[in-house]
């Protein structure tokens, strides 16, 4: 049995809110927190490994869902794309697992693209990785979100993955199919692209995809296998159909009105706002590494994204924490706890999105995301309290101790 | 500019085998400004130095012939049929890291890696050693690289980006050549005979006897490419050499004429000995199929005679080890192989640096003459006084790709 004690200042709890100051001990047994709490309350076992985290705060894991290990993240540049061979692709992910990782979040949902070699790569050890849901593959309609048919009649996809299904589905028969064939290629996930979005060449955020029946449809075959639907759905009517239909998350959720944030809290359906990735279309615009067609719908979204996040905020809808990372650079991903903050987010709120509620939303409930016995042994450390200051996990250098399943994979 | 000094005991020149005391190395931007020994050689200023004190400096070595996408563990067909082509892909992260720290700076990929792993390595997405890559290997229906078996199932690795290993006819390998030189290969592959690890031929089988060779040679020399050739049956070899290969891999029965072909061509002999040891070792294991146990069982005698014959023929021998059937890391047993069958150690030593760089065309390593990449190695003592030096990944305490530190003791 092997048994490591974390050492440090302080203890978040993101379930109480509480922090345990003045010396704590986490101990971690076989990867699991087996217990914690004030330093003269947890007596290590005299073989424990020590983890000497003095002068840092502790918290669970971070937890980001909504991320593409298999885009780089360093902006749209279609010369680039063409000249990438797919295991090039493939092996993008090694690099987007390592950063996120080291910006202290354990645990991912992959929102398409990243295939399941890579969660077995990262299970093997050949690679150090954040544990991780994956959906695979986006599906959207002809035209439609996921289509990469450009008007030269080539298609350059995001990421070219050999043993992922098509991307592009039309008709409810169709789509049972390819829902059975996506949990076949490894999916704990299902996405659906419900509206248009930013960074495909042919189609309009501000419309509506698939109708209620294909989504219907999808709802119905991932749940007969125990799995559930998320919606990237921008326009308003593509979020309407996407709850209507049973999704579980809607995704992005750029023009979301009183009634569709009613259906979401009626529901108990979750937000995953995503609000840096706009942000991120714009930067790498700025540098020359944005697609004209892209960076012009980037720039047209962004007002009513913050607009629609901060009503939803308001509402009490349940945030949880997604970036869109693949969009912007790897590690970057806790930017997006200032945003929601900006937006009405209280700071433990902020942290609470990004581990009770994104554990429970992506499936993870109770074994990431808390410090409850039983759970992956998966912790941060930051200098400050992060309640006072989010900084401390915004900036991937603040994040002076990642630990994951017990093992120290980062320390300052 | 970035500059980093590599202070040693001694600095082994593999090419004329004599030893410099007190030495260093300085690597500017990537590449040997200067090397040998300390007082006649001026350290810029703002060097970084690395303490290489009590360690022997050598070039870093150089395996002719290893496999990056197979894990090396043995063949498991269950496992295999679970395995997604992703991870196949992914299965080069450790390959190519666990190579680079046993001291292996550079290889040549005889097939399965993609472009995109060179791409990944040169770009720091992942360390690893200097490729050259021949991307897909080539053989006929029922050939080597042909991985359909009885009951029809076609367990090949299929990646969009590697092209298919089977190709029939001479126009097709035409065809077939330029494609794999589409997709980034550095070297053509074909077998020429049969293997061990196939479920479907003969390793005492030649292949590829319709002209296709040539046709291959053709067109792999008008983009200046060169073929090297699983060749193990005698007449696979002849055909090979007659055809036009600059290398010959395994080799297993070679025969006079075979020696003399390669020696009137100046091709060289690629022996990995160790491989079919591998096959051996993981079949005791319970990792291997039995139909390829019994074919290594077949040929191990036999190839080590044949590479006797060629040594004592004066045939070039450069090193390569297969690597990928047995694990990553491991080739240096190679070096004992070799040394056991007659080799001496500075042969065996030039057969893994300067014999090696010429061979596979790669300029600037082998060697470490100012202008070659900054690629060294160190080990605690000679290692032509013991072998064992190199041949053992742990003995291997320093290793220096161009100028940067990769693994320090």
């Amino acid at each position: 049995m092997s048994v490591v004690a974390v050492q440090a200042e302080a203890l978040l709890d993101p379930a109480s809110g509480e922090t345990t100051r003045g010396g704590v001990t986490v101990l971690i047994e076989n990867g699991r927190i087996s217990k914690r709490g004030a330093r003269r309350q947890v007596t290590a076992p005299k073989d424990a490994v020590t983890v000497d985290a003095e002068g840092l705060t502790l918290l669970p894991g971070l937890i980001d869902c909504h991320v593409h290990l298999g885009s780089p993240g360093t902006g749209l540049n279609l010369g680039e794309r063409l000249a990438t061979p797919s295991s090039l692709d493939i092996l993008t992910c090694v690099e987007s697992c390592r950063k996120t990782l080291a910006a202290g979040f354990t645990s991912v949902r992959d929102a398409g693209g990243a295939p399941q070699g890579v969660r077995m790569a990262v299970e093997r050890g050949f690679f150090p990785g954040p544990r991780m849901m994956l959906a695979i593959q986006i599906l959207s309609q002809t035209g439609g979100h996921a289509d990469s048919l450009f008007p030269c009649g080539a298609s350059v996809p995001l990421m070219n993955v050999p043993e992922n299904p098509p991307s592009v589905v039309d008709g409810v028969e169709p789509m049972r199919r390819r829902v059975r064939e996506l949990i076949r290629a490894g999916a704990d996930w299902i996405k659906l692209c419900t509206s248009g979005g930013v960074l495909s060449p042919g189609d309009a955020p501000h419309h509506a995809t698939f109708t209620l029946e294909e989504i219907r449809a999808a709802v119905e075959e991932a749940a007969t296998q125990g799995r559930q639907v998320m919606a990237h759905a921008q326009a308003n009517a593509g979020i309407k159909n996407a709850l209507k239909g049973g999704v579980k998350t809607i995704e992005h959720g750029i023009w979301l009105d009183e009634d569709a944030i009613e259906m979401m809290l009626d529901g108990d359906r979750r937000l995953v706002p995503t609000l840096v990735a706009p942000q991120w279309v714009i930067r790498h615009a700025e540098n020359g590494r944005m697609p004209a067609y892209a960076a012009e719908k980037g720039r047209a979204v962004v007002a009513d994204h913050s607009e629609s996040i901060r009503q939803a905020i308001e509402a009490r809808v349940k945030i949880a924490f997604g970036t869109d990372t693949g969009v912007g650079p790897h590690g970057s991903n806790a930017e997006e706890l200032l945003l929601l903050n900006q937006l009405g987010l209280e700071p433990l709120e902020c942290i609470r999105s990004a581990t009770l509620v994104a554990a429970d939303t992506i499936g993870l409930g109770g074994r990431a995301g808390c410090l409850d016995e039983g759970a992956f042994g998966d912790l941060v450390g930051v200098a400050g309290d992060p309640l006072e200051d989010l900084d401390q996990l915004a900036k991937a250098e603040n994040v002076r101790l990642v630990v994951k399943g017990g093992e120290t994979v980062k320390a300052a | 500019m970035s500059a980093t000094a590599v202070f040693g005991d001694a600095l082994l020149d593999p090419e004329t085998g004599d030893t410099a005391r007190h030495a260093v190395v300085v690597v500017e931007d990537g590449r040997v400004s200067a090397a040998g020994a300390r007082d006649g050689i001026r350290v810029p200023a703002g060097a970084e130095k690395v303490d290489a004190e009590g360690l022997t400096l050598l070039p870093g070595l150089i395996d002719c012939h290893v496999h990056l996408r197979s894990k090396g563990t043995g063949r498991d067909l269950g496992e295999w049929l679970a395995t997604p082509p992703s991870l196949w892909v992914l299965q080069t992260v450790p390959a190519a890291r666990k190579t680079l720290e046993a001291g292996f700076t550079t290889v040549r990929d005889a097939g399965g890696a993609p472009s995109g792993v060179r791409l990944a390595i040169e770009r720091g997405i992942m360390p690893g050693p200097r490729t050259v890559l021949a991307v897909t290997a080539l053989s006929q229906t029922g050939g080597h690289t042909d991985q359909h078996f009885a009951c029809g199932a076609d367990i090949g690795v299929k990646l969009p980006d590697v092209p298919e290993t089977v190709v029939d006819g001479v126009e097709p390998m035409r065809r077939r050549v330029r494609e794999v030189l589409r997709a980034g290969a550095d070297w053509i592959k074909l077998c020429t005979s049969g293997g061990v690890l196939s479920p479907n031929d003969s390793p005492r089988r030649a292949d590829l006897v319709d002209g296709q060779i040539r046709a291959a040679c053709e067109e792999a020399a008008a983009q200046g490419r060169s073929v090297m050739a699983h060749a193990q049956a005698t007449e696979g070899i002849k055909n090979a050499l007659v055809g036009g290969v600059a290398t010959i891999e395994h080799g297993i029965w070679l025969d006079d004429d075979c020696c003399e072909l390669m020696l009137d061509g100046k091709r060289a002999l690629v022996a990995t000995l160790v491989a079919p040891l591998w096959v051996l070792r993981h079949a005791e294991a319970g990792r291997m199929p039995e139909w390829a146990t019994a074919k290594a069982r077949s040929a191990v005698e036999d190839h080590k005679r044949s590479f006797q014959r060629a040594l004592e023929a004066g045939v070039t021998i450069a090193f390569g080890t297969d690597t990928g059937v047995g694990p990553h890391g491991s080739m240096g047993e190679e070096f004992l192989l070799m040394h056991q069958l007659g080799m001496d150690p500075l042969r065996c030593l030039q057969s893994a640096t300067t014999v090696a760089a010429r061979t596979i065309g790669y300029p600037g390593v082998g060697t470490l003459k100012p202008g070659d990449w900054g690629d060294l190695i160190g080990v605690r003592g000679d290692p032509l006084q013991n072998l064992e030096l190199i041949a053992k990944p742990d003995n291997v305490k320093l290793v220096v790709k161009g100028g940067e530190v990769v693994k320090a003791a």
